[in-house]
């Protein structure tokens, strides 16, 4: 009898062999982390490269009295915009980025001048373009407090923003034909400070960041002969995202932020203050993880906001890990 | 107990190969039918499916088509616009066969118009025009029946519903402002008109489905016919400037009675993986009949026409979410403006009432 229960024991056992899975991580799975599971920068050695697509078009704004209104001109602005990102992991803890904004954006617009006396009509319109390299900027990413398991993590952000792209009008043929300047014609820096923790298969996270604009100068009109000294305001951002697994390879994310922008100013002989705005916004996204591909769709809402657009921007994003 | 052995080894194993060979050819466990790709899956839920759909539809107003079918360019002309459109929707599988759903919608667009400047010897006055369409829809309610057979490679539903008219579609008051007073007759009047949405009327709806699944890949044909059950009344309004350079208003109702209109459908779907769906699909939709009346006079409505071509895609998230998304591209038209759209839809399902 002991025979037999010793055989049974025996055959059984093989069981919990076949049934036990151990899942290991090897650098390549590491790659594949979603934004959920991935530490906030980048493994040493990792390089991240990708490019996002952005749209959004003029067509509601905020008032002075923070109410949503339409605009009444017949003009029709688009921004439809790509920007080539590199991230790269310097050591476990410390990664720096590169984002190479370039810009296509359209005015278009029509007025007519009606004379009904000498029935007499006269039609302007204008087309308006703006293409090219915008601002480049370089950001550099380090864990102050390293990611580790179920802890809260903080990480500080410093970027730097180049005026590199064109920040004047050009090709100025008349008052309804030139093209558009892609550049702001200022060096920014700004830092940034992000708590963050995850739970599987959540992760959210805290931030708050202040940018300061430099003094810089361009044609502020297509009438202007000359440059003009200006100083955008600096502006504070805070939000706060929440992050969900929906499967193992799609997640998706939801963030609050707002935006305050201080007054700006512009040097003419007697100076133009800029007013200041705000914006308080929700950004819901999908993210796909694909191996190493991470393509993600997301939309910004503004949702309230005092002399800011009130429209939605999309922004469509793939990125690819070496 | 050298006999016993081997016949105990034999049983153990014999035990066990049932549980490993055999494969159900039909499984109808719950997570197979919530998992069910597209191209086995029946034109109507299953019984005690239920499925909430909620969807954001963001179009871009650039062209539209005049009474000859030719393109106009709106954002040439500055007055192309956004269209917000919010779709919720409730579907419940009564039987494998039959389906019922409720449907609404809300949706926001602003129109504007070519910006004028009106000159005299004595007067330079500017004129902004917006309409603007805001509020709920009306609710749809309908009935799927289809096949009563097991889906294989063929299925055939008819729908027949009617929208019924919850949404409060009366014109709202002009908001109408001037602005920019810079003399007595020289200043900016900005018209605004608030114009709602929903039909005023019920409207049946009758509809048929057809789909064939060769493995991979499925072709679905869907033909839908509205028509309005009876005449409808709303109010237009009108408005004079004072001389304080406000307006005063009044309004006159009128009668209107919809165009019927019919819609078809064609979509080519290929399953990619169990998870993954993409379609090119095809639409023409075209109205034709009914009047609106102005000042006591009766006037056709215009015929209109749109063909959309329309690429999308299912993705299988879990078992109980399915994200559907389609672009639009307007490739031809008639008195229609022609967006180009982006529409996304979660979609839930679930057994809420079975175990």
């Amino acid at each position: 009898m002991k025979g037999i229960i010793l055989i049974f024991l025996l055959l059984t056992l093989d069981f919990a062999a076949t049934g036990q899975v151990e899942k290991l991580i090897v650098p390549s799975d590491l790659k594949q982390q979603t934004i959920v599971t991935e530490p906030i920068t980048l493994r040493k050695g990792y390089l991240r490269a990708g490019i996002a697509l952005s749209y959004f078009a003029l067509d509601k704004y905020f008032n002075s009295a923070s109410k949503k209104e339409y605009y009444s001109l017949s003009s029709w602005h688009t921004d439809f915009s790509y920007q080539i990102s590199l991230r790269y992991g310097i050591t476990d803890k410390f990664e720096v980025d590169c984002s190479i904004p370039l810009k296509n954006e359209s005015t278009r617009a029509l007025y007519m001048v009606s004379w009904p006396g000498l029935n007499s009509n006269i039609s302007l319109s204008s087309n308006l373009k703006g293409k090219g390299l915008s601002d480049c900027e370089l950001t550099l990413k380090y864990q102050l407090v390293p990611e580790k398991e179920d802890k809260i993590s903080l990480t500080v952000w410093q970027w730097l923003t180049f005026p590199t792209g064109q920040k004047n009008y050009t090709n100025i043929k008349s008052f309804t034909d030139f093209n558009l300047p892609v550049g702001d014609g200022a060096f920014s820096t700004g830092t940034e400070l992000t708590a963050r923790r995850i739970k599987y298969p959540y992760s959210y996270s805290f931030w708050a960041s202040y940018a300061i604009n430099f003094q810089g100068s361009k044609l502020i009109s297509q009438d202007d002969l000359s440059e003009t000294k200006f100083k955008d305001g600096n502006y504070l951002m805070m939000g706060a995202n929440f992050n969900i697994h929906l499967n193992e390879w799609i997640a998706l994310a939801n963030e609050l932020n707002y935006k305050y922008n201080q007054k700006g100013i512009i040097k003419y002989t007697v100076n133009v203050i800029k007013d200041p705005a705000w914006a308080f916004s929700y950004q819901p996204g999908l993210y796909f993880q694909i191996r190493r591909f991470r393509v993600a769709e997301a939309v910004q809402v503004p949702i309230m906001g005092k002399n800011d657009s009130a429209d939605p921007l999309y922004v469509m994003q793939v990125f690819y890990t070496f | 107990m050298k006999n016993k052995i081997p016949f105990l080894i034999m049983m153990l194993i014999l035990s066990s190969l049932p549980v490993i060979s055999q494969k159900s050819s039909e499984p109808r466990d719950e997570f197979t039918l919530l998992t069910m790709p597209y191209n086995q899956r029946p034109l109507s839920l299953y019984k005690g499916q239920l499925e909430v759909n909620a969807g954001y539809k963001f179009a871009v107003r650039s062209r539209t088509y005049d009474s000859n079918g030719d393109l106009i360019l709106l954002k040439d002309e500055g007055t192309a616009s956004v269209y917000h459109y919010y779709l919720l929707e409730l579907k419940y599988g009564i039987t494998d066969f039959l389906e019922l759903t409720a449907e609404t919608y809300y949706s926001k667009h602003g129109i504007r118009s070519v910006t004028t400047e009106y000159y005299s010897l004595s007067d330079n006055i500017t004129v902004n025009t917006l309409s603007t369409i805001k509020g709920m829809g009306d609710l749809l309610l309908y009935g799927t029946l289809r096949l009563p057979i097991d889906f294989k490679w063929v299925d055939f539903g008819i729908r027949g519903g009617m929208y019924l008219p919850t949404a409060d579609n009366k014109t709202s008051q002009p908001t109408n402002t001037v602005t920019n007073i810079t003399a007595a007759n020289t200043f900016t009047v900005n018209y605004q008109f608030n114009e709602k949405n929903g039909y005023g009327v019920p409207v049946y709806l009758l509809s048929s489905d057809l789909k064939f699944t060769f493995s991979k890949i499925s072709l679905e044909t869907d033909f839908t016919f509205k028509d309005p059950v009876k005449e409808g009344q709303n109010i237009r309004w009108d408005q004079s400037l004072t001389a304080n350079k406000t307006f005063t208003y009044s309004n006159n109702s009128y009668q209107y009675l919809l165009s019927r209109s019919f819609e078809i459908n064609a979509a080519l779907h290929f399953q990619a993986t169990g998870w993954f769906n993409i379609k090119l699909s095809s639409d023409y939709m075209k109205s034709s009949g009914g009047w609106t009346e102005y000042y006591g006079s009766k006037y056709k409505n215009p015929e209109t026409n749109l063909f959309v071509l329309e690429p999308g895609c299912e993705i299988q998230v879990s078992p109980a979410l399915t994200i559907y998304e389609v672009t639009g591209f307007p490739l031809a038209g008639k008195n229609m403006d022609g967006p180009f759209y982006l529409f996304i839809t979660a979609s839930i399902n679930m057994f809420p009432f079975f175990k």
